[in-house]
């Protein structure tokens, strides 16, 4: 008789934690810490690895970063798990969702309206920026023009000069951008039938040469050690004509293993007659399915797992090319590249739907390592292979890219920018300041709180916004914004007195408003210098009290750009992807809110 | 559990670990060893390369690992420039560090690091110089037919008592590879007035040629005997008058005699001309037949007329700074008469002309030899097994690649001198010596080969195998008559054997014991544990196909070998002795070479190969890229000279974002960033300066390096016109130099030259061949000069590169363009450390950091 012991469980321990714990409150302020020196394209890197040693991860994204950590602290877990599922959505953006969820937690904790109307607020203020955002008159949002190469150039630099990890001067900065762009217009299908789906890039890394070595193959790409030029050269690929004279080269996938160790026994005890070997049973079984294979003019064999020597050796005599060891990450490829189906199972018969089709197959070696390079007519994958000195940038150079072409997939759906470089978040601050004021008693009528509150959080809302635009740098300087256009502008650290065109910078933050147009600022970010009143903050300079007439919008300025058909002015605006910035936006605030209507954490051991 | 912890210091640990690799720098083998445990001795590594020394250090700190995987991708890329790598990242955080000290803001730091470091590269790959791309057809003609070996054991004149530092580098800086103008060539002493040169005076070039020569030879013998006794000589020298000379020659006599006998017995070991066995054989009294005052007006003359092609000077220079004159016109006149007199007793010998007649050979060595040479920065051992395995590599393939040097087949056998290290027509692999029967039945016949990739036993399965299906055999009743018998699979290997009549197998692991006397007794050489490159090329070479399985072998898959030889190395008796395993060459169809290192240790086994392969990757780097570096500190002179020149404000990239206020003032902090990069190449050259032992404190030697950057700066266009011109032109100008300094009095000539001489052996500054308060005016030019070429030029002559290119590089001291890489991949790092500001450790809590 058996019996069935279960593993002894110990006795829960529950700890009750208030939100307002200072061992919170420490969490929330490093985690907010830690997010805001990683925000921007002058950010810190982090250096993550294991107490006990171990491989190290460099980086300054977010998603490497919440990937790599593993949190403990229950209302910074909440906050990581939220941005990632913005990130697993989106690719960008989770460091401003991260970073301003964090500010709004921690300033509205300290501040002296309680919890849940602070929430209530947020949420109204919310609204307020969302239909701004939405609107068509939003100043600082721009329709982007699919096919204009130079604005998606500028996207795309947008998304790559932001992360401080790759160590891109401008030059590299363009050839990188270039070769984003050019991958992704690649991976459009030519002929899209019914819905667009775009597929993905393949990326191969490759260490010890310039970023100028990198480039784009047609194709998949892998590394195979012993598949040399002369292994090649000894056994090609059989090659079969097709109706209407073109040739092809047909692939068998396989996912399963083929070593002779085959996972479709059963685990058990098996008696035979002594004549009959398990080993050589299987390896005749293993014979009969490459016969097929051979039968069925197959030219090249891939499989996931291992393949049998002697299986290897009965295929290369008949032309079949065998490549093992492809792993999970290139079968995908190969799957989409070929069009084939992969076999799972050595006992059934092999269809002709499940075979693939390849146009050619050829070796590339590249920094002494011997490549495969399998190419195919009919498909749209191709392979971008990405070189950097520094094995860290390198790491980082990939899963950037892979954000840039999401990023790029995202505006094909919905082509919307906004000004980026903190443009938008002091844009916006000013708005909300100037709307909290002019719809003051319809709010106070709707969330049920005193006018101090209302103000005190709104302002709150409006700092935590400036707070992130002034997050993007991190050597010192002086943020301030003009009372027309309500735009970032960054000034050396001595010229906090001085108007942008005296301290020598030329353009604000994102590009759009040069400094000759502007003749006054005001230093942003602190909360004296906002008066709970008054909309619009006093500053140095002259006095500009007629707003409305000077506003530039960055749908003007690109249509004017686009008109004047001068490349250098665009070529240096900063642009964030609307989408992306929206959702993070929303993540962000919504996370707050539900972490300031929790009261109480409950831990339990088990 | 997070807890991030603040790094302030990833730049000082940056700057802790590069500083352990500040000693290898320089022409001088220094050793490092590293101890894993106290208790454990076999556990301590000797290494000398930084790629060894920074793997082999447990470093915890993330940092330090960064800096190792920077190392190890170079070394992978480049085989070559890791020191430099890994000391200039050091400089580099060092400089980093004092701009953020000084208040540069990190973003501006970072821009102008790059910024710097990308110019300095601009600048050097100017003064590039192209290899000739004729050199392997030059290379395929003149290839010296002497084993690499007896260049060594042949060196022309010698001056061993100006190496710098340990005695076995001593014999590689006499090569002399000039074309017509031989440097070691003093015949021009008695060509001018040949009434005068009697048949004593060609034996007084004789012997002194012969005995410095022997005297070279003996360097790793005797070095430190005739080192202290030609040193006591020479400090004993003052300004004597000629008629002190007795005496002197008395004692350097009598410090001779002491190295005769081991001359003598070093001279029949290591090179072929008996004769000069009995040239080594003086006997310290005899005079020469002319009078000390004839030959005293002899020299003057000659050392005053103006010849061209005959006044170059011996000048043994080491690879970075070390230029000591040893000729002795150069020094104390009355030494060098002295000198001469002593050596020339008796000894005539009539091997002069066939010295000359290899002098003469020497000269006319290919350009490739000369390029090896450039490059051998000390290690002109390894560099010669190197550079004729590259002429075989670029007479197969007429270019040269990775993948042929990873073809290059290294053995290792120690226990053995390095002196019978060589390259092997073949493949040389070990065997057990238990198989000397088989080798020698299978000597020069055509013999199958079957290449083996794993083990040969039974058990052994293929990689990615996990389980094998377990069937538990059932017999029923008695049926042993009629199930056929199944073969074992020692039947089925040795079935295979005889099928197809194979004579070596080579396996890549091991062989079972059965398999090893059935092949024994079928006269069958087995060779296990082979690295698989090696597989690889015996499987191109000789028409195999890799197997994994002996018992899946078919014909097809069976190569052929042309021969199988035992190799033996130059000392016959010490094959016999070897012990369990000998060396068998195995010569294949298509053409293969191995290279058999050998040494007494085998710690010192690794550092020799490892140098072996640097040595080729720097030839490969160079033939590849087809340009090199002048070096000797040549690159970083022009470094620290361009960036000290470039103001901030007159750099004509700003490619830093418009919007950022940096943009604005970047001119400000790159003034400060510059010169910061400056005083780290400066750093650099001052380690190399202080580690060859020439300076006594670093304070020395950084007046010298300021010296030499102001003295370059003056004479700027008297440099470009000596590079650009041909070696005659060159060697006029030293001439005059000659000119002048012989023209000074006696007594300030002695004083000097004094000076000059206790600083050269003092260890003082060494390499000034004028003294430095310059009285004379015309001193001065010429000293510039002399620096410039003290700088480039660090091996025994000075040779124009190729005829028929109009630049010359003064000198044989060279760099690979690999140089340039490592600075930008050591500016890369320190870029990335300076960026980062905290350290996230998972793990259990730590209560000293903060938790997240």
């Amino acid at each position: 008789m058996s019996r069935v012991i279960p593993s002894p469980k110990q006795q829960s321990s529950i700890v009750n934690q208030s939100l307002k714990d200072p061992k919170n409150a420490q969490a929330i302020s490093t985690f907010r810490a830690l997010v805001q020196s990683c925000y921007g394209p002058t950010g810190r890197l982090k250096m993550i690895h294991n107490a006990s040693g171990g491989h190290v991860t460099t980086t300054s994204t977010s998603q490497t970063l919440f990937r790599t950590m593993s949190v403990s602290n229950p209302v910074v877990k909440l906050i990581v798990s939220a941005v990632q599922s913005h990130t697993n959505q989106f690719s960008d953006g989770g460091l401003f969702a991260a970073l301003l969820c964090s500010l709004l937690v921690e300033s509205c904790l300290a501040l002296l309206v309680p919890q849940q109307a602070a929430a209530k607020i947020n949420e109204e203020v919310l609204h307020i920026c969302l239909e701004y955002l939405q609107s068509e008159n939003c100043l600082c949002k721009a329709s982007l023009n699919v096919g204009d190469a130079t604005m998606m150039l500028a996207l795309v630099r947008s998304v790559l000069g932001s992360k401080p990890a790759l160590m891109l001067n401008l030059d590299d900065l363009n050839f990188l951008s270039r070769l984003v762009l050019q991958a992704f217009l690649k991976s459009i299908p030519d002929t899209p039938s019914g819905t667009l789906s775009l597929s993905d890039i393949e990326y191969i890394c490759v260490e010890g040469c310039s970023i100028n070595n990198s480039r784009l193959e047609e194709g998949v790409l892998f590394e195979t050690p012993k598949i040399t030029k002369q292994y090649l050269a000894k056994v090609k690929p059989r090659k079969v004509h097709l109706q209407g004279g073109t040739e092809t080269i047909k692939v068998a996938l396989f996912n399963t293993s083929l070593s002779g160790d085959s996972d479709e026994f059963i685990d058990t005890a098996y008696e035979a007659d002594v004549s009959i070997s398990g080993d050589e049973s299987v390896l005749r079984h293993l014979m009969q399915v490459a016969a097929h294979l051979v039968q069925l003019q197959v030219g090249v064999l891939a499989c996931q797992k291992v393949v049998h020597p002697g299986v290897q050796k009965y295929l290369a005599e008949n032309a079949v090319l065998t490549v093992d060891r492809l792993g999970s990450l290139h079968i995908v490829a190969v799957q989409r590249l070929t069009g084939a189906t992969a076999i799972g199972t050595l006992h059934a018969t092999i269809n002709e739907d499940s075979i693939g089709h390849l146009q050619s197959v050829s070796t590339v070696q590249i920094q002494q390592k011997n490549y495969l390079h399998l190419q195919s007519s009919t498909s749209a994958v191709t392979t971008l292979v990405l070189c950097n000195r520094n094995e860290a940038a390198l790491q980082e150079m990939k899963d950037v890219c892979i954000t840039a072409h999401h990023v790029l997939c995202q505006t094909l759906r919905s082509p919307l920018v906004l000004c980026g470089g903190g443009c938008t978040e002091t844009h916006l601050a000013a708005h909300l300041r100037t709307q909290v004021t002019m719809k003051e008693e319809t709010l106070l009528a709707k969330l049920g709180c005193s006018k101090a509150q209302l103000y005190t959080t709104a302002n709150n809302f409006a700092r935590c916004l400036e707070q992130v635009a002034i997050a993007l740098e991190h050597d010192g300087g002086c943020h301030v914004s003009d009372p027309v256009n309500h735009h970032h502008w960054l000034l050396p650290p001595w010229a906090s007195t001085m108007v942008p065109a005296e301290a020598g910078v030329k353009t604000c933050a994102c590009g759009m408003v040069k400094s000759d147009e502007i003749d006054s600022c005001s230093l942003i970010g602190h909360l004296s210098n906002q008066s709970l009143t008054s909309s619009v903050p006093e500053g140095h300079g002259k006095h500009d009290d007629d707003k409305g007439n000077c506003s530039l919008s960055l749908t003007g300025y690109m249509d004017q750009a686009a008109h004047n058909g001068v490349e250098s002015s665009t070529s240096n605006v900063v642009l964030d992807s609307f989408p992306v910035k929206l959702n993070a936006f929303v993540i962000a605030v919504e996370t707050a809110d539900m972490i300031l209507t929790v009261n109480r954490t409950i831990f339990d051991k088990n | 559990m997070v807890t991030p912890s603040g790094i302030p210091n990833g730049l000082d640990v940056l700057m802790t670990v590069a500083s352990c690799a500040q000693s290898l720098l320089g022409p001088q083998r220094t050793l490092k060893c590293i101890i894993e445990d106290d208790s454990d001795p076999e556990g301590s590594v000797l290494v000398s390369t930084a790629t060894d020394l920074l793997s082999n250090l447990n470093i915890d700190h993330p940092v330090g690992q960064l800096l190792n995987s920077a190392c190890q991708s170079h070394h992978r890329t480049y085989g070559t420039g890791s020191k430099t790598l890994v000391c200039m990242v050091g400089f580099l955080a060092r400089a980093a560090r004092h701009c953020i000290h000084m208040g540069v803001p990190v973003s501006a730091v970072c821009h102008c690091l790059e910024e710097g470091v990308r110019m300095c590269c601009e600048e050097v790959e100017k003064t590039a110089v192209e290899v000739d791309k004729e050199i392997h057809q030059k290379s395929t003609n003149d290839v010296i037919q002497n084993s690499g070996l007896e260049v060594y054991t042949n060196p022309s004149l010698v001056a061993p008592v100006v190496k710098i530092a340990s005695t076995s580098v001593t014999v590689d800086h006499q090569e002399c590879s000039n074309e017509s103008d031989d440097v070691d060539d003093i015949s021009w002493y008695f060509d001018s007035q040949p009434e005068t040169i009697t048949p004593s005076s060609n034996a007084h070039n004789d012997t002194l040629q012969v005995q410095l020569k022997n005297v070279g030879t003996t360097i790793t013998e005797d070095a430190d005997s005739l080192q202290k006794s030609v040193e006591g000589k020479i400090q004993e020298s003052n300004p004597l008058p000629p008629d002190d000379d007795d005496e002197e020659e008395d004692e350097f006599a009598a410090c001779f005699e002491d190295n005769l006998p081991s001359q003598s017995s070093s001279n029949a070991g290591s090179h072929d001309k008996t004769t000069h066995k009995e040239s080594a054989v003086t006997e310290p009294s005899k005079k020469p037949d002319m009078t000390q005052e004839g030959f005293e007006r002899l020299l003057r003359s000659k050392l005053e007329e103006r010849s061209s092609r005959n006044t170059r000077k011996l000048q043994i220079r080491s690879r970075h700074l070390g230029l000591v004159d040893f000729l002795p016109s150069e020094t104390n006149p009355s030494l060098q008469l002295e000198d001469l007199d002593f050596l020339s007793v008796s000894k005539k010998t009539d091997n002069y002309p066939k010295e000359s007649e290899f002098l003469q050979a020497k000269e006319g060595s290919s350009a490739l030899t000369r390029l090896s040479q450039g490059l051998s920065h000390g290690r002109c051992f390894e560099m010669q097994l190197a550079c004729e395995v590259t002429q075989q590599i670029l007479e197969e393939r007429q270019e040269i690649s990775l993948v042929d040097i990873i073809h290059t087949n290294t053995c290792l056998v120690s226990g053995v001198g390095h002196k019978h290290s060589c390259v092997a027509d073949g493949i040389v692999v070990k065997v057990g010596a238990d198989q000397l029967a088989s080798i020698v039945q299978g000597k020069n016949k055509q013999q199958n080969i079957l290449v083996i990739d794993g083990d040969i036993t039974e058990n052994f399965c293929h990689r990615g195998y996990k389980k094998a299906l377990e069937v538990s055999s059932i017999v029923y009743g008695a049926r042993y008559g009629t199930h056929k018998v199944t073969k074992s699979w020692l039947e089925r290997v040795q079935e295979v054997i005889v099928n197809y009549d194979i004579g070596l197998l080579i396996a890549k692991g091991i062989v079972d014991q059965d398999v090893m006397e059935v092949c024994m007794s079928m006269n069958c050489v087995v060779v296990q544990q082979v690295k698989y490159s090696t597989l690889q090329t015996l499987a191109d070479a000789t028409g195999a196909i890799i197997q994994t399985y002996v018992h899946n072998a078919t014909s097809h898959d069976v190569g052929t070998v042309t021969s199988l030889e035992l190799l033996e190395l130059e000392d016959h008796t010490s094959q016999s002795t070897k012990g369990p395993l000998v060396l068998i060459k195995i010569v294949t169809p298509e053409r293969t070479w191995s290279v058999v290192l050998c040494s007494l240790t085998k710690a010192e086994l690794h550092d020799v190969e490892q140098h072996f392969w640097i040595c080729i990757n720097r030839l490969k780097n160079a033939l590849s890229e087809g340009k090199v570096l002048p070096g000797g500190g040549s690159p970083e002179l022009t470094c620290i000279r361009c960036l000290r020149d470039t103001t901030g404000a007159d750099f004509p990239r700003v490619s830093l974002h418009q919007s950022t206020w940096l943009s604005s003032c970047i001119h400000q902090f790159r003034i400060v960033v510059f010169s910061s990069l400056a005083e780290s190449f400066e750093q650099y050259l001052l380690s190399v300066m202080v580690n060859s032992g020439r300076f006594s404190s670093p304070h020395h030697a950084r007046a010298e390096l300021e010296s030499l950057l102001e003295g370059k700066q003056e004479s700027n266009i008297s440099l470009e016109r000596v590079l650009d011109q041909k070696q005659t032109l060159k060697t006029a100008s030293i001439v005059d130099d000659y000119k002048v300094l012989v023209g000074v009095n006696q007594s300030t000539e002695h004083q000097m030259s004094k000076k000059r001489d206790s600083s050269l052996f003092g260890g003082k500054v060494g390499t000034h061949i004028f003294p430095r308060p310059v009285e004379e005016g015309k001193l001065e030019t010429s000293r510039q000069e002399k620096s410039r070429t003290e700088m480039q030029q660090s091996s025994v002559c000075c040779g124009s590169w190729t005829e028929d290119s109009g630049r010359c590089i003064d000198g044989e001291v060279l760099d690979c363009m690999c140089k340039l890489a490592a600075w930008r991949s050591a500016a890369s790092l320190v870029q990335l450390v300076l960026r980062t500001d905290t350290e996230i450790i998972n793990g259990p809590k730590d209560d000293s950091y903060q938790v997240l």
